[in-house]
C-alpha cells in the first residue's frame, strides 16, 4: 500500500477493484464500511457482486479480465470532462500525451462493448473518483492474477496520477497483501530480481555490499520466477527444488502440469509446518516451526514492520526457519553464524536502506512502517510525498488485451476462481479446524441460477468440471452474485482443485499465472 | 455489613489465599491488553484495571475440553476426565458474576453437566464492584448494575484508599474471618461513599443508554431490518466467544493416540452456518440475515421468557470485538427506535 490502513478513515471516495475485502482482508473491510457509515462514498467494480457491493454508492459489474478496458474508459472519462489534476499531471508526472493518445477511443459506449458496463454508470464513477481530493484506491488479486497482471496494475496507477491521487492522506493506490508477511517476504528480497528492500540485482555497489559482508561472491543474473521453475523442470533443466511454506500442488495453475514437473526433479525438499500435498511428494522434509513457534518480525500490507514473539517452544523434531538454514548452509561449508532473529535484523538494517532505522529496540511496542532511513525516522505513513522514489510518475499507455482463453463451445463457461472466508490458501492450517472446516468443508462451484436450470442440475447437486488440462467433481452453489456464463470456484480443496482446471499462461513481466480467467465445460453427474 | 482492607494488604491477604488454590485475576500483557490471567504470585494482579478483554467464561466451559478418553473401540475403556483444580478468581465484575450464576441455571436445570459442576463448586469469586464502567458498558438496562453482588462469596468496593469487603457465603465468610487481623470495621462514612461510587457509576451507565429503553417486542420488526443489519456482520462467531453468557457447545470424537481416542466439547457459535445445518445440507437459519436474527431474539426475547432475564449482562464486550461494528448496545438502541416507529421511518 502506498497509503495506510488509517487513511481510510480520512477518505472522501473509496474505490475497491477486484477484492472480496470483507471476506479476505475483514478488518481492512470494516474500517471501509466504517468509513461509509461516516459518510464516505464508496464504488466497486468486481464481476461477482461481492458482500461489500451492498454498501456501494455506484457497484460495476465487468466482464472477468476486461479491467484494461474500464480503467481505460475511467481515464477517457476523466480526460474528456477535463475533471483531472492539471497541476499534479504537469508537475509530478510524464508521458500524459501518449496516455491521451491511447484512452482517445475508450468511449463510454466502446467499454461498454467489451466489459458490459453501463456507459452512464462509467461516467458517474469517472466523475465520483475525479472529483475528490482524497479517493483511496484498493486492489487485490482481481487485478494481479491475469496475463494482463501488470498492465492493470499500471492503468491504476494511472487513474490515481490523473486525479493527483497520490502522496497525500487519505488517497493512494493500495494493493492488499494476502498474508500475513508476504510483504516480509518481498521486501527481504525473496524474488528472482532484486536484493532486500527492492535494491536491483544489476546494480553493482548493492552487490558489492553484499558481497562484503557475506564474503561471497553474488551471481549478477536474474533467477527463475516460480512459474519459470515449474516450466524449466518439465523440461529437465531445473534439477532439484526446495520449497519453504508453500504447497504449489494445489495453489500452481494446471497441477497435472505442476505434479509432472515435479516426478522429473532429481531432489525436491519441502519444508513445512505440516505434510501438506507437496511435501507428501518431497525426497526430504524438513519440519518448520509456526509462528508462534519463533521469534522475528512480519511486514504487514501497510509496509508495517512487527515484532512476532516466541509463545511457545518448536515441537518434536521442528525448527525455526532460520536455524534449519544456517545448519544447512553449514553443512554445505558456508558458516552461517547466526546466534537469534536479531542478529539477522541488525544486518537487514545495515544492508537495507529503507529499513535502515528499523531495529528490534524500537519495535518493542509498535511497529514502523517503511521506509525507515535512520534511527530518529519515525516511520512513512504514506509513499510518494513529493516525489516518486524514480523521480517523475510515467503514465503508461496501454491497450486491452484479452485473457489467453475465453469460453469457446467446447468450454462455453467462464471460470474464475477465488477463496472464501473460512479457508486460507491451501487450507493446510485451516483445515486442521474442525469449526472452519465444518463451515466450508469441500469445494464447490457457484452458478448463476440460469446456468444451472440450463445444465438440469439444482443447489448441492454434484458436477463435472473441465478444462482442457483437467477435470474435478464438486458440489454446486446456485449465486446472484454471477452474471450468466461466468462460474466460480475456490482453490483451497485438494478433492476439488481449481487449479487442476487453472491456465498456466502467465503476465510477460511479473510471471503471475492467469488464475482469473479459463474456459470450462460443466455437466452434472450421478 | 462491610470490613476495610487498606489496598497495601490487598496482595498480602491474596498471598495467603492462594495456597488454596489457583488464583485468576486482571493482569496486563506486554502489548497492555488486560486479561484474566492465572497468577502464580500476587505481584502482577491488578488492583486498579480497565474491563478485561474476555470474561472468566474458558475456566467454566474451556474453549475445548476433554469430556472423555476411550481406546480399542470399547465402551468398557471410557475414562472420564475431571478438571480438580480449586480456583479463586479475583477482579470479576458484576457483568462477569451475573453469567456465572447464569451458567450455574444452563449446566444444571434439566440436566446437570457434571464436567461444568466440578469446576464450579471449587470456586472462590471476589466480586469488585464497577466503579469506572467504560462507554459500552450497559449492565444497568440488562437487569444488575454496576454493584450487583448476587452469588459472589465476597463482595468488594473500591474506596480509593482501601476496599470494603463484604462476605456472603460461608466459603466468603471463611476466606476473610480466617485473616481477620488484615480487617478493620467499616465506618458509616464508609457506606456513604460505596453509595456515592454506585451512583456515579450508574450515571455513567445511563450516559451510555437510558436505564428504561424498553426490549424490543420481535413481532414488530420486519425482516428489512436483518436484511441491513446483515449486511454487516462477517460470521465470525467472535460475538458468541467473547460473550460470557454463550454457552453453545459442539461434540465431536477426535483420534488421541494410536488406537486411543478422546470425545471432545467446543465452543460453537449460532452465527456459523454449520450451527444448524442437517442432513443434505438443510438449514433453517440458512442466511445471515436468519441466523442474525435468531440470534438476538434468542438473547433479547426467548432467555427473558426461560429465565426472566435477557441473555445479556451487558458487558460490551460483542461491541468491541465484532469487525462489522454490530454491537449489542447499539442494536439495542435500533431495535427500540425500529418498535417505537413501527418500523416505518
Amino acid at each position: 500500500m502506498t497509503n495506510s490502513i488509517a487513511d481510510i478513515a480520512d477518505a472522501k471516495v473509496i474505490l475497491v477493484i477486484g477484492s472480496n475485502t470483507t471476506e479476505q482482508h475483514p478488518v481492512i473491510g470494516s474500517k471501509i464500511i466504517e468509513a461509509v457509515e461516516h459518510g464516505a462514498k464508496l464504488i466497486v467494480i468486481d464481476p461477482r457482486r461481492i458482500p461489500l457491493a451492498n454498501f456501494a454508492d455506484i457497484y460495476l459489474q465487468p466482464k472477468v479480465g476486461t479491467n484494461v478496458a474500464w480503467l481505460n474508459g475511467l481515464a477517457h472519462v476523466i480526460i474528456e470532462e477535463n475533471i483531472c489534476d492539471h497541476d499534479f499531471i504537469a508537475d509530478r508526472t510524464e508521458n500524459y500525451r501518449e496516455l491521451v493518445k491511447m484512452v482517445k477511443k475508450y468511449t463510454p459506449q466502446y467499454v461498454q462493448d467489451i466489459t458490459g458496463i453501463p456507459a452512464d454508470d462509467l461516467v458517474r464513477a469517472a466523475r465520483l473518483y475525479a472529483n475528490s481530493d482524497r479517493a483511496m484506491m484498493f486492489y487485490c488479486m482481481g487485478i494481479t492474477q491475469f496475463t494482463s497482471g501488470t498492465d492493470n496494475v499500471r492503468t491504476c496507477a494511472n487513474l490515481a496520477m490523473l486525479t493527483g491521487n497520490l502522496g497525500k492522506p487519505g488517497t493512494g493506490v493500495n494493493p492488499l497483501r494476502g498474508q500475513n508477511n508476504v510483504q516480509g517476504a518481498c521486501d527481504m528480497g525473496a524474488l528472482p530480481n532484486v536484493l532486500t528492500g527492492y535494491q536491483r540485482l544489476e546494480d553493482k555497489e548493492a552487490r558489492h555490499r553484499f558481497e562484503q559482508v557475506w564474503q561471497v561472491e553474488l551471481p549478477a543474473k536474474t533467477g527463475l520466477s516460480l512459474t519459470e521453475m515449474i516450466s524449466n523442470a518439465a523440461e529437465g533443466k531445473l534439477k532439484c527444488l526446495y520449497i519453504m511454506g508453500e504447497n504449489p500442488l494445489i495453489s500452481d495453475p494446471d497441477l497435472n502440469h505442476v505434479r509432472e514437473a515435479f516426478e522429473k526433479l532429481e531432489l525436491l525438499i519441502v519444508q513445512d509446518i505440516f505434510l501438506t500435498e507437496t511435501a507428501s511428494m518431497a525426497d526430504i522434509v524438513l519440519p518448520g516451526a509456526c509462528f508462534a513457534e519463533k521469534d522475528g518480525t512480519f511486514t504487514n500490507t501497510e509496509r508495517r514492520v512487527q515484532r512476532v514473539r516466541q509463545a511457545a517452544l518448536p515441537k518434536g523434531s521442528a525448527r525455526e526457519d532460520w536455524r534449519i538454514i544456517s545448519a544447512l548452509a553449514c553443512k554445505m561449508g558456508y558458516l552461517m553464524g547466526y546466534e537469534s532473529p536479531e542478529e539477522i535484523m541488525e544486518e537487514i538494517s545495515v544492508l537495507t536502506p529503507i529499513y535502515r532505522g528499523i531495529t528490534y529496540h524500537r519495535l518493542d511496542k509498535k511497529g514502523i512502517q517503511w521506509p525507515c532511513p535512520h534511527e530518529a525516522h519515525p516511520g512513512t505513513k504514506y509513499l510518494h510525498k513529493n516525489k516518486f522514489s524514480s523521480g517523475k510518475g510515467k503514465f503508461h499507455a496501454v491497450d486491452y488485451k484479452k485473457p489467453v482463453e475465453l469460453p469457446d463451445k467446447e468450454y462455453p463457461f467462464l471460470l474464475t476462481t477465488g477463496r472464501t472466508a473460512y479457508q486460507f490458501h491451501t487450507a493446510t492450517m485451516t483445515k486442521r479446524v474442525a469449526v472452519l472446516l465444518r463451515e466450508d468443508p469441500d469445494g464447490f462451484i457457484e452458478i448463476n441460477a440460469e446456468d444451472a436450470k440450463a445444465i438440469g442440475v439444482r443447489e448441492g447437486w454434484p458436477v463435472e468440471v473441465s478444462s482442457s488440462r483437467g477435470r474435478v467433481i464438486c458440489r454446486v452453489s446456485i449465486t446472484d452474485s454471477l452474471p450468466q456464463g461466468t462460474v466460480f470456484m475456490p482453490f483451497h480443496f485438494a478433492e476439488s482443485a481449481a487449479n487442476l482446471l487453472t491456465n498456466s499462461a502467465v503476465d510477460p513481466v511479473a510471471k503471475i499465472p492467469e488464475y482469473k480467467v479459463c474456459a470450462v465445460r460443466i455437466r452434472g453427474v450421478d | 455489613m462491610y470490613h476495610l482492607i487498606t489496598k497495601g494488604l490487598v496482595k498480602v491477604w491474596l498471598r495467603k489465599l492462594i495456597k488454596q488454590g489457583v488464583l485468576v485475576a486482571p493482569t496486563e500483557l506486554a502489548g497492555g491488553d488486560v486479561v484474566f490471567k492465572e497468577a502464580f504470585t500476587p505481584e502482577n494482579v491488578l488492583l486498579k484495571f480497565k474491563k478485561p478483554l474476555y470474561s472468566v467464561k474458558s475456566y467454566f466451559l474451556p474453549q475445548e475440553e476433554t469430556l472423555f478418553t476411550f481406546h480399542d473401540s470399547s465402551v468398557n475403556t471410557l475414562e472420564e476426565v475431571y478438571d480438580e483444580f480449586p480456583r479463586i478468581f479475583f477482579g470479576l465484575r458484576p457483568c462477569d458474576l451475573k453469567a456465572i450464576t447464569q451458567a450455574d441455571r444452563f449446566f444444571n436445570e434439566g440436566f446437570q453437566d457434571a464436567y461444568y459442576n466440578h469446576r464450579r463448586k471449587q470456586t472462590l469469586l471476589m466480586v469488585i464492584g464497577c466503579n469506572n464502567p467504560d462507554n459500552n458498558c450497559f449492565c444497568h438496562t440488562m437487569g444488575i448494575g454496576p454493584f450487583y453482588k448476587d452469588g459472589a462469596d465476597i463482595f468488594m468496593v473500591d474506596l480509593g484508599h482501601s476496599f470494603a469487603v463484604t462476605a456472603q457465603t460461608p466459603k466468603g465468610t471463611a476466606a476473610v474471618e480466617d485473616y481477620s487481623y488484615l480487617f478493620e470495621k467499616a465506618a458509616e462514612e464508609d457506606e456513604e461513599d460505596i453509595f456515592f461510587e454506585e451512583n456515579s457509576a450508574l450515571s455513567r451507565l445511563n450516559f451510555n443508554m437510558p436505564q428504561n429503553i424498553k426490549l424490543p417486542d420481535f413481532t414488530k420488526v420486519d425482516d428489512g431490518f436483518w436484511e441491513k443489519a446483515s449486511r454487516r456482520c462477517f460470521s465470525c462467531g467472535s460475538c458468541s466467544y467473547v460473550c460470557p453468557l454463550c454457552f453453545c457447545y459442539n461434540v465431536v470424537d477426535r483420534q488421541n493416540k494410536a488406537s486411543q481416542g478422546k470425545r471432545v466439547r467446543t465452543w460453537d457459535s449460532c452465527v456459523f452456518e454449520g450451527f444448524t445445518r442437517m442432513a443434505g445440507r438443510h438449514n433453517m437459519f440458512k442466511t445471515r440475515q436468519d441466523r442474525l436474527k435468531k440470534r438476538f431474539a434468542h438473547k433479547l426475547y426467548q432467555y427473558p421468557e426461560t429465565y426472566g432475564y435477557p441473555g445479556c449482562t451487558g458487558c460490551g464486550r460483542c461491541t468491541v470485538t465484532c469487525p462489522g461494528n454490530i454491537g449489542m448496545m447499539s442494536m439495542i438502541k435500533q431495535l427500540a427506535e425500529e418498535v417505537s416507529t413501527d418500523g416505518k421511518k
